[in-house]
């Protein structure tokens, strides 16, 4: 008999999991079109190289697709593969000691056309000329405000004020006590804060 | 709980008021103190900016790209396994009873054996004395005529003649010892680290 399905984009994370599980190529494409974006913009926001957060972010859904048996269902799935992804950036940040980083493209660009490569595109929205200075203005400073943030500090405030999850997720995400994250984020928010105040003069 | 005019509004209390869960008199207080508000619009500004950073995408190919190095389970395979298992041991329940079946029969009948076989097991245990006994000693007279033959056996032995020799042997072993542990365990700490980091 054939069994009937509700279509993947209306399933759950754990649906999706256990139909991967079972073998189903689609239910993996579904993982990787519903996190490529926010994995994605946390790396890059991370490292500030789009090649690089590129590679992180391929690493990262590699490692925890191939892994997929052995993830637990009592944990969310976007905790298990934001983890995943935060130790691949940690681990680049612990080797390279790149705790600041240029907002204008990747340190180990050397051309012009490498900078511009791998620089920060914001703003793939319509916008008017006006809009785009002024949203590049403001997205600019905050973005090499956040980019000045010890890389704790940038994992924590990225993960609460931009992709939106809850204080204990990230200290499950992070493995840090509650009360750490709750001090760091107040920490990151005290620092874009003072970073941000030419803006308002 | 009451609080003052100069209760200020702590970490907690901004947070709450980003997230519009702020108690009554917390709320009257940020509606008096010029201070708080201005601290809760600034925080304000930096959590509206921080949100309104636009998701960024990776290539086109990123997909295409890890689906390239991803193993995907054969759907075929699993199924094959599943119903090979299914043969083997039928339902799980009766698995698991034969398992327990076989435990049981398995230790009654080496009770049963152990009891009509006493005098074999007491035979077997004085051979494996004895045969135990025997290659020990043997070993230890082997160790000891080697120990003897060596040249600086006659050295070594003057340093236990006299009970203050021993002491004083014993005094450097003890020493030695103590410095080798501490250098063990100075070589093998951890560094300290400064990043806190989640493993999987």
């Amino acid at each position: 008999m054939a069994e009937s399905r509700p279509p993947l984009a209306a399933a759950t994370d754990l649906e999706i999991v256990a139909r991967a599980r079972a073998g189903e190529e689609a239910a993996y494409r579904e993982l990787i079109r519903r996190y490529e974006r926010p994995i994605f913009s946390l790396l890059f926001r991370m490292v500030r190289d789009r090649e690089l957060a590129e590679d992180l972010a391929q690493e990262t859904f590699v490692k925890a697709l191939n892994a997929i048996e052995s993830y637990r269902p009592e944990f969310k799935f976007s905790s298990w593969i934001f983890k995943i992804a935060n130790n691949a950036a940690i681990d680049h940040l612990r080797r390279r000691e790149l705790d600041t980083l240029s907002l204008d493209g990747s340190p180990h660009a050397e051309t012009p056309e490498a900078i511009e490569a791998t620089a920060l595109q914001i703003g793939d929205r319509q916008e008017t000329p006006l809009d785009a200075v002024e949203s590049k203005e403001l997205g600019g400073a905050i973005e090499a405000a956040i980019a000045r943030l010890r890389p704790e500090y940038r994992s924590c405030i990225l993960l609460r004020h931009v992709e939106g999850r809850a204080y204990e997720e990230i200290a499950d995400i992070l493995s840090l006590p509650l009360g750490t994250v709750k001090t760091y984020i107040h920490r990151a928010r005290n620092e874009l804060r003072v970073a941000l105040a030419h803006l308002r003069e | 709980m009451t609080y003052g005019p100069t209760d200020h509004l702590s970490p907690d209390d901004v947070d709450a008021f980003l997230e519009g869960r702020l108690d009554g008199a917390r709320r009257e207080h940020l509606h008096d103190c010029a201070l708080c508000r201005e601290f809760a619009r600034l925080e304000r500004g930096v959590v509206d900016q921080l949100a309104a950073l636009p998701p960024l995408a990776p290539s086109p190919e990123f997909p295409e790209q890890v689906m390239a190095r991803v193993r995907v389970a054969d759907p075929f395979a699993l199924r094959a396994l599943a119903t090979a298992r299914r043969r083997l041991l039928g339902e799980r329940s009766a698995g698991l009873a034969a398992m327990i079946a076989l435990t049981l029969l398995g230790s009654l009948a080496s009770i049963v054996w152990t009891l009509t076989h006493q005098a074999v097991l007491l035979g077997a245990a004085h051979w494996l004395g004895a045969e135990s006994y025997a290659v020990l000693w043997v070993g230890v007279r082997t160790v000891a005529s080697n120990l003897i033959e060596q040249p600086w056996y006659t050295d070594a032995r003057r340093l236990f003649t006299s009970p203050a020799r021993l002491a004083l042997t014993s005094a450097a072993a003890s020493l030695l010892y103590v410095t080798g542990v501490l250098t063990l365990r100075r070589l093998l700490a951890v560094p300290a680290q400064r990043v806190a980091h989640a493993a999987i």
